[in-house]
C-alpha cells in the first residue's frame, strides 16, 4: 500500500534527523574550552580580561560579586590556542579557577575548604558538624513571579533542593563555606558564596536568560537534569517550550503541547481531551492554581482552556504522583500560573487568525503585590457570516476566557493570593439552537513559612462547571442545563525535616454538588419539565509522605494518601436487580449519610543513581476516583454527564508499577528517559448496549461495570542545547477492557489503544530574527468497530458488527511547521509574526470513517472517510510592552 | 434531544475545512446470521415476515430471502404458520392484529429455533400532521406531528417517513418519559443529506407520516438500531439489543397503524 511506503520514507527521514543531532554532539562537547582564540593580556584587571576574552571568543563566564571587584590582574599572549590552556596560563600563581557550567566558564577563588565529599556529613569523622539551613524564595529579577523547580545546589557536594510551587525553598547543610548556585531553565545561574554559621535566608532574585551578547540566540538550559530524586513520570513543561511548537489554527497551546510527549495521546483530531497511559479523558485531574477543571478545552476541543500568556509553569505526572494529589486514575495536570509582574507594568498579547488574546499586569504596590488580567475571544463566528450558506451565516461559534489574579506580600512570612477563572463557549445557530458551557473558578490561597523549615499553603477554592443546551422554536422552547459545583478546601505543608528527609502532609476536602440535569420546557411542545435529583457528597483526604536520601545513590518517597469520599443525602437512591431494573428505592434527607467508600492509596517509589549521569527508579501507586465522566465520546464534548460515586457505582481504582531509566548524555545537553509501566484498573464504567444518555431513570440503569489493564513502554531523547532543540518520543502500548454484557464478556481494546504512537519535535534558531520549527507525528490507528457484513431491514442496509474495538482505524500521520519572525526588539517593546501551517504535506487522516449505500447506486454500500484538516495555514501577531 | 446534538454537531463538522471521500476498506469477511422482520398490524393483510442472511459488505444490496423457514405465530392458544410468498417474505391474512392482544412468534430455519414475542398497544390517535411554509426548504422540511399520550400506561411510540410512498431510512421513536399525559407537539425531519438534487424537495412532494404504537422491546431495539453505527461522537457501533431470542438480527414487532400525508405547497 502507498501508504507504508510514505510512512517509510519518513521515518527513515526521523532517523537520520537523530543521527545529525547525535553526531553534533559529539563533536561538540566541552565545545567552549576548547575554542581557540589569539589574544594578548597584559596586566589587566580580571574582570576586564574575562570580557576581553568574551568578546574575542563569544564565550560567557560567570563570577560572583567578589571575582568581579577582583584587583587580581592576569597576563598572558596566546596564539590560536584553546581557552583552556589561556585561562591555565593567566591564573597560575594565582588563586583562581575555571570550569566549564553548561555552555559558559565558571570563575571562582581556590577554597582550600573545597573537596568533593564522596560520604554523607554522618560518615566524616574528624567533624562532628553542625547543621544550619538555608531557606527563601527564588524569584525572576525583571519581573518578581516566584520560579518553580529552580535547582539549588552547594557546589561540589551532594547537597541540592528544588524550590517548591510557591518558589519556596530549603536546604540543610553542614556549617561551613559553600559556592551556592541556582539554575532555572530560562534563566542565568546565579552563583554567590555564604558562609552557613546559623539558619540563614537567602532569597535569590535571578535575571532571565537573554544573551544578548551573541549574534546568534542560543537557548542555554544551564540546569541540568535532576535524576537522583526518586520523582518518575513526570513531565516539566515551560511556556518557552510550548512558545515554538506550531499547533492548529496557530493557538499556543499547553495540552497539544503534552501530546506530543511519550505516554500522553491525543483524543482526536484538534480535540482538547487526553489520554494518559491507556486511560480515559476524565481519569486526568486538571488543575489550575489549585481549583479543580472539568472540561479543560473550548469549542469541543479544538482549543485548551489555558491561556499560554498567562501560565507559568505546566507539570504532568503520568505515575509516582505525589501524595498531595488525588481523585484521577490516570494522571495529575498541575497548571499554574503567573502571578504578575510586581516591578513593572506590562501589556501583552496577540491576534491570530480566529482568536485574540490581552494580558495586563503590573505591581499595585511596587515589590509587594501585583496583579495581572488575561483575557481571549475568538472572532471565528466573524468568518461564518461571510459563509453562503444561510445557516452558517446565522451561527453563533465562540468562547471566551478571563484569568483573573491578585497577590500580596504581608512580610516575610505570608503572601496572600486571590485569582478567579472564568470560561464560556457558545455554540448555536440563529436562535433556534444553543450550547453553552462554562467553567468559573475563584481561589484563595495563603502561604506561610512557619519557620525555615515548614512551608504551608492553605487554599479555598469554589469551582463551577456547567452546560446549558436550548432550543427555540415558534412553538416551544426546550433548555437541558447541568453542573457540579465544588467547595474545596485545601492545606498543604511541606517539612523540610533534614538534609536527609523531606515530609510533606496535609489535608484536602471537597464539598460536590452535581446537578445532572433540569429539563425545562415552555410552549406546547408536551415536554414535561423535569428536575434530576440533585447528587451531594463529601471527598476527604489525608496525606503524608517522606522523601527519604538513604544514600547520595539511593531515595525513597514513601507515602500513603487515605481518601474518603462520602455519599449523601438529600436524594433517592436505588437498588437494581441484574437486568438494570429498579426493584427499590431509599429516601434519604438532607445531609444523611448515604455511603462512605473509603480507600488507601499508597505511594511509593525509588530510585538509585548508578553515575553521575545515570539512574533508574521504580514506582507504586495506587489512585481512586470518584467522580466519573459516562459518555460514549472520545472528545470530552459538553453533553458527557459527570456522575459522582452512589450506592451501586463504586469508586474506580488504579494500581500502577513503572520502572524507568534515566541517562543525561553529551555534556548535559541531551536527556534521555525509558520508562515502562503495567496499569490495573478496577470498577471501569462502560454503558450497556442500547443505553440512552437523556434518559430521566437513575442513571444506574444504563450501566455495566468492570475492569481494565493498561501496558506499555515509552521512550524520549530530549536536546536542549544549541541552535536546534526538541525531541523524539515513541510510544508503544496496550489498553483493554472486560465489561459483563459487553463484548460477549470477552477482553477488548478501548478505544484509547493505539499500538505505535512517535513523534519529532523540533525548533530551530535560524539566525536572531528567525526561528522555525517542525513536528511530525506518527501513530497507528484507535480500536474501532468496523461490520463484518450488512443486512437489508426496513427497505435499507444496516450493518452486522462483530467484537467490540477489534478493527483499526487506519494509521495517523502530519507534518507541521512553524516560523517566527522577531519583528521589532527594544527595551520597551518586542513584537513578533507567527506563522504555521498544519498537515503540511495534507495527509487526509480519517477522523471518521462511516458506512452507508451509495449516494449514485443504492444497490451498493460504500465506505466513506471524514478528513478534518489538510493544509491548514495560519498567522499570528504577538507583542509585548 | 438527540436531533439536536446531531444538528449541531454536523454543524460544527460542516463549517471546517472537511471532506468526505470514497474509500476501499480491507474489511472482515461476513460472518452469516440469519436476520429476521416481523410485523404484525392493525390492518388487514398486514402480517409479513421477512426471513434473509447477512451478506459481504461488497455484495449487492438485493434482499436474500431465505426459504424453507417454518414460521408460526400464536395467540391465544390459536398457532398459524405462514406461508413462503416470495423468497423468504411468509405472510398470513389469517393473523390480524387487536390492540391488547399478544402475538409469539416461533422461526424454524435448519435446526436453529427463534422465538419473539410482542404485545400490541392499545391505539393512540395521530391527531394531526401539519406543515407550516417556514418549515422547509429545499434540503429539509420539518412537518409537526400531534398526539396526545394517554398518562396511566406506558407509551412508545415509532414514526416511519416516506416521502411520495418512499420509505425513508430515518424514523423517529419516541417514549413518554417526557410527555406523560401531555399532548405532544413534535417535528418530523425529512431532510436530503445527500449531495443528489433530485432528492431535494420540491412543490407537491407528498410527505407521509405513519404512526406506530409500540411496545417497550421493540422501542429498544429501534432506539439501538438507530444508534447502531456508532454516534457523531464516537460511540462505539453495536448491535441493536433484539428483541428475538436466539444469535439473529431484526426484530419482532405488534403494533397499530396510522398515516397522515402533508404536500409540500
Amino acid at each position: 500500500m502507498k501508504l507504508n511506503g510514505s510512512v517509510r520514507f519518513l521515518t527513515f527521514i526521523a532517523i537520520i534527523l537523530l543521527l545529525l543531532i547525535i553526531v553534533q554532539t559529539q563533536t561538540h562537547a566541552q565545545e567552549q574550552l576548547d575554542k581557540k582564540i589569539t589574544i594578548s593580556l597584559n596586566n589587566e584587571v580580571l574582570k576586564t580580561a574575562l570580557d576581553k576574552i568574551s568578546n574575542t571568543s563569544g564565550i560567557k563566564f560567570t563570577y560572583n560579586e567578589q571575582i568581579a571587584v577582583s584587583k587580581i590582574k592576569i597576563s598572558v599572549n596566546a596564539n590560536d590556542k584553546p581557552i583552556s590552556t589561556i585561562l591555565s596560563t593567566a591564573f597560575a600563581g594565582h588563586p583562581l579557577q575555571f570550569s566549564a557550567l553548561g555552555k559558559e566558564i565558571f570563575i571562582r577563588f581556590n577554597s582550600p575548604k573545597e573537596k568533593k565529599q564522596e560520604a554523607g556529613p554522618a560518615a566524616n569523622p574528624e567533624k562532628s558538624q553542625e547543621k544550619h539551613t538555608l531557606s527563601g524564595t527564588i524569584k525572576s529579577a525583571s519581573t518578581g513571579e516566584t520560579l518553580i523547580a529552580a535547582t539549588i545546589r552547594a557546589l561540589d557536594t551532594k547537597y541540592a533542593t528544588q524550590s517548591n510551587e510557591y518558589g519556596f525553598y530549603s536546604l540543610t547543610l553542614p556549617q561551613g563555606k559553600y559556592t551556592i548556585t541556582v539554575n532555572a531553565i530560562g534563566s542565568k545561574s546565579y552563583i554567590t558564596t555564604i558562609n552557613l554559621q546559623k539558619n540563614t535566608s537567602l532569597n535569590v532574585a535571578i535575571e532571565d536568560d537573554l544573551n544578548e551578547l551573541e549574534t546568534v540566540t542560543i537557548t542555554t538550559n544551564a540546569a541540568k537534569r535532576n535524576i537522583d530524586n526518586p520523582q518518575m513520570g513526570m513531565e516539566r513543561l515551560s511556556i518557552k517550550e510550548t512558545k515554538n511548537v506550531p499547533v492548529l489554527l496557530g493557538e499556543r497551546d499547553v495540552i497539544k503541547t503534552l501530546q506530543l510527549l511519550p505516554g500522553v495521546k491525543t483524543s482526536g483530531e484538534g480535540s482538547g481531551g487526553f489520554f494518559v497511559r491507556g486511560g480515559s479523558a476524565d481519569q486526568n485531574i486538571i488543575l489550575l492554581d489549585e481549583a479543580p477543571v472539568y472540561n479543560a478545552s473550548h469549542l469541543l476541543g479544538f482549543f485548551s482552556t489555558f491561556n499560554s500568556d498567562a501560565i507559568k509553569n505546566v507539570t504532568l505526572y503520568k505515575s509516582g504522583m505525589p501524595a498531595q494529589y488525588g481523585g484521577g486514575l490516570s494522571s495529575v495536570l498541575d497548571v499554574k500560573m503567573n502571578d504578575g509582574n510586581n516591578q513593572k507594568y506590562g501589556v501583552s498579547g496577540g491576534v491570530g487568525l480566529i482568536a485574540a488574546r490581552i494580558n495586563v499586569e503590573g505591581p499595585i504596590q511596587k515589590e509587594k503585590s501585583s496583579f495581572l488580567i488575561s483575557a481571549r475571544r475568538t472572532y471565528a463566528d466573524m468568518f461564518l457570516k461571510l459563509s453562503s450558506d444561510s445557516a452558517s451565516r446565522d451561527a453563533k461559534l465562540y468562547f471566551y476566557d478571563v484569568n483573573l489574579k491578585a497577590n500580596y506580600i504581608l512580610g516575610d512570612k505570608d503572601r496572600l493570593f486571590v485569582s478567579g477563572y472564568f470560561g464560556k463557549d457558545v455554540l448555536g445557530s440563529d436562535n433556534l439552537i444553543g450550547i453553552n458551557w462554562g467553567n468559573a473558578a475563584t481561589t484563595l490561597r495563603w502561604n506561610h513559612v512557619f519557620n525555615n523549615k515548614l512551608f504551608s499553603n492553605t487554599s479555598l477554592i469554589f469551582s463551577n462547571y456547567n452546560y446549558k443546551i436550548q432550543s427555540t422554536n415558534d412553538e416551544s422552547s426546550l433548555t437541558l442545563f447541568s453542573q457540579i459545583r465544588d467547595w474545596n478546601f485545601k492545606e498543604d505543608l511541606q517539612w523540610y525535616a533534614n538534609e536527609k528527609n523531606t515530609l510533606s502532609f496535609g489535608l484536602n476536602s471537597i464539598y460536590h454538588t452535581i446537578k445532572p440535569g433540569e429539563v425545562q420546557a415552555t410552549g406546547n411542545s408536551g415536554l414535561i419539565s423535569q428536575n434530576l435529583q440533585n447528587r451531594y457528597s463529601l471527598e476527604n483526604a489525608i496525606y503524608a509522605s517522606n522523601t527519604w536520601k538513604a544514600s547520595n545513590a539511593l531515595s525513597f518517597t514513601y507515602g500513603l494518601r487515605l481518601s474518603a469520599f462520602n455519599i449523601l443525602g438529600k436524594g433517592d437512591y436505588y437498588t437494581l436487580d441484574d437486568a438494570g431494573n429498579v426493584t427499590a428505592t431509599t429516601s434519604y434527607k438532607k445531609g444523611e449519610l448515604v455511603k462512605t467508600y473509603v480507600n488507601l492509596e499508597p505511594r511509593i517509589a525509588a530510585a538509585l543513581q548508578l553515575n553521575e549521569s545515570t539512574a533508574i527508579k521504580a514506582s507504586y501507586v495506587r489512585n481512586a476516583q470518584n467522580l466519573h465522566l459516562i459518555s460514549n465520546s472520545n472528545a470530552s464534548s459538553p453533553t458527557d454527564r459527570w456522575v459522582a460515586s452512589t450506592n451501586i457505582i463504586k469508586p474506580e481504582l488504579s494500581d500502577q508499577v513503572s520502572l524507568g531509566y534515566y541517562k543525561n548524555l553529551g555534556n548535559d545537553n541531551y536527556e534521555l528517559t525509558v520508562e515502562t509501566y503495567y496499569k490495573t484498573l478496577q470498577n471501569q464504567i462502560d454503558y450497556r448496549n442500547g443505553a440512552d444518555i437523556y434518559t430521566n431513570k437513575p442513571i444506574e440503569t444504563q450501566l455495566l461495570y468492570g475492569k481494565g489493564r493498561a501496558y506499555g513502554a515509552e521512550f524520549l531523547l530530549k536536546k536542549k542545547n544549541g541552535k536546534l532543540t526538541g525531541w523524539i518520543a515513541y510510544t508503544i502500548s496496550k489498553s483493554e477492557r472486560q465489561i459483563d454484557g459487553i463484548n460477549d464478556n470477552n477482553w477488548y481494546n478501548a478505544r484509547q489503544d493505539r499500538t505505535h504512537d512517535v513523534s519529532v519535535v523540533s525548533m530551530y534558531q535560524l539566525n536572531k530574527k528567525w526561528s522555525l520549527s517542525a513536528n511530525w507525528v506518527f501513530a497507528t490507528g484507535n480500536a474501532v468497530t468496523f461490520p463484518i457484513g450488512k443486512y437489508k431491514l426496513l427497505g435499507h442496509s444496516y450493518f452486522n458488527f462483530s467484537d467490540r474495538n477489534a478493527d483499526r482505524m487506519p494509521s495517523y500521520h502530519r507534518l507541521d511547521l512553524g516560523a517566527t519572525k522577531l519583528l521589532k526588539q527594544t527595551k520597551k517593546f518586542s513584537s513578533e509574526l507567527n506563522f504555521s501551517l498544519y498537515n503540511a504535506y495534507g495527509r487526509e487522516n480519517a477522523y471518521r470513517i462511516t458506512f452507508r449505500d451509495k449516494e449514485t447506486d443504492p444497490n451498493r454500500t460504500e465506505t466513506i472517510r471524514t478528513t478534518l484538516f489538510r493544509f491548514v495555514p495560519s498567522i499570528s501577531y504577538n507583542f509585548k510592552f | 434531544m438527540k436531533i439536536i446534538l446531531r444538528f449541531i454537531l454536523l454543524l460544527i463538522i460542516s463549517i471546517q475545512w472537511s471532506c468526505e471521500k470514497a474509500i476501499d476498506l480491507k474489511l472482515k469477511n461476513n460472518v452469516l446470521k440469519y436476520v429476521i422482520e416481523g410485523t404484525i398490524t392493525n390492518e388487514a393483510g398486514s402480517c409479513k415476515i421477512y426471513i434473509s442472511e447477512t451478506k459481504d459488505f461488497g455484495d449487492d444490496n438485493q434482499f436474500n430471502g431465505i426459504s424453507g423457514a417454518i414460521v408460526k405465530i400464536e395467540n391465544k392458544g390459536n398457532t398459524i404458520v405462514l406461508t413462503e410468498t416470495e423468497k423468504g417474505i411468509y405472510e398470513s391474512a389469517a393473523v390480524i392484529g387487536i390492540p391488547g392482544e399478544t402475538y409469539n412468534l416461533t422461526v424454524n430455519i435448519k435446526d436453529l429455533v427463534f422465538k419473539a414475542s410482542s404485545t400490541m398497544p392499545q391505539l393512540v390517535p395521530f391527531l394531526d400532521f401539519t406543515l407550516k411554509p417556514t418549515d422547509f426548504d429545499t434540503k429539509e422540511v420539518k412537518p409537526m406531528i400531534k398526539f396526545k399520550d394517554p398518562g396511566e400506561t406506558r407509551n412508545f411510540y415509532w414514526f416511519q417517513q416516506y416521502v411520495n410512498d418512499k420509505l425513508q431510512k430515518k424514523y423517529r421513536v419516541i417514549n413518554d418519559d417526557f410527555f406523560t399525559g401531555q399532548e405532544v407537539n413534535d417535528f418530523l425531519e425529512f431532510s436530503n443529506e445527500t449531495d443528489n438534487k433530485a432528492l431535494n424537495f420540491k412543490r407537491g412532494d407528498k410527505l407521509t407520516a405513519e404512526m406506530h404504537c409500540v411496545d417497550a422491546g421493540v422501542y429498544t431495539y429501534l432506539f439501538s438500531l438507530f444508534n447502531a453505527n456508532g454516534s457523531d461522537t464516537g460511540a462505539a457501533p453495536s448491535n441493536p439489543v433484539s428483541n428475538i431470542s436466539g444469535d439473529v438480527l431484526g426484530f419482532f414487532s405488534a403494533h397499530t397503524v396510522q398515516r397522515k400525508t402533508v404536500t409540500i405547497p
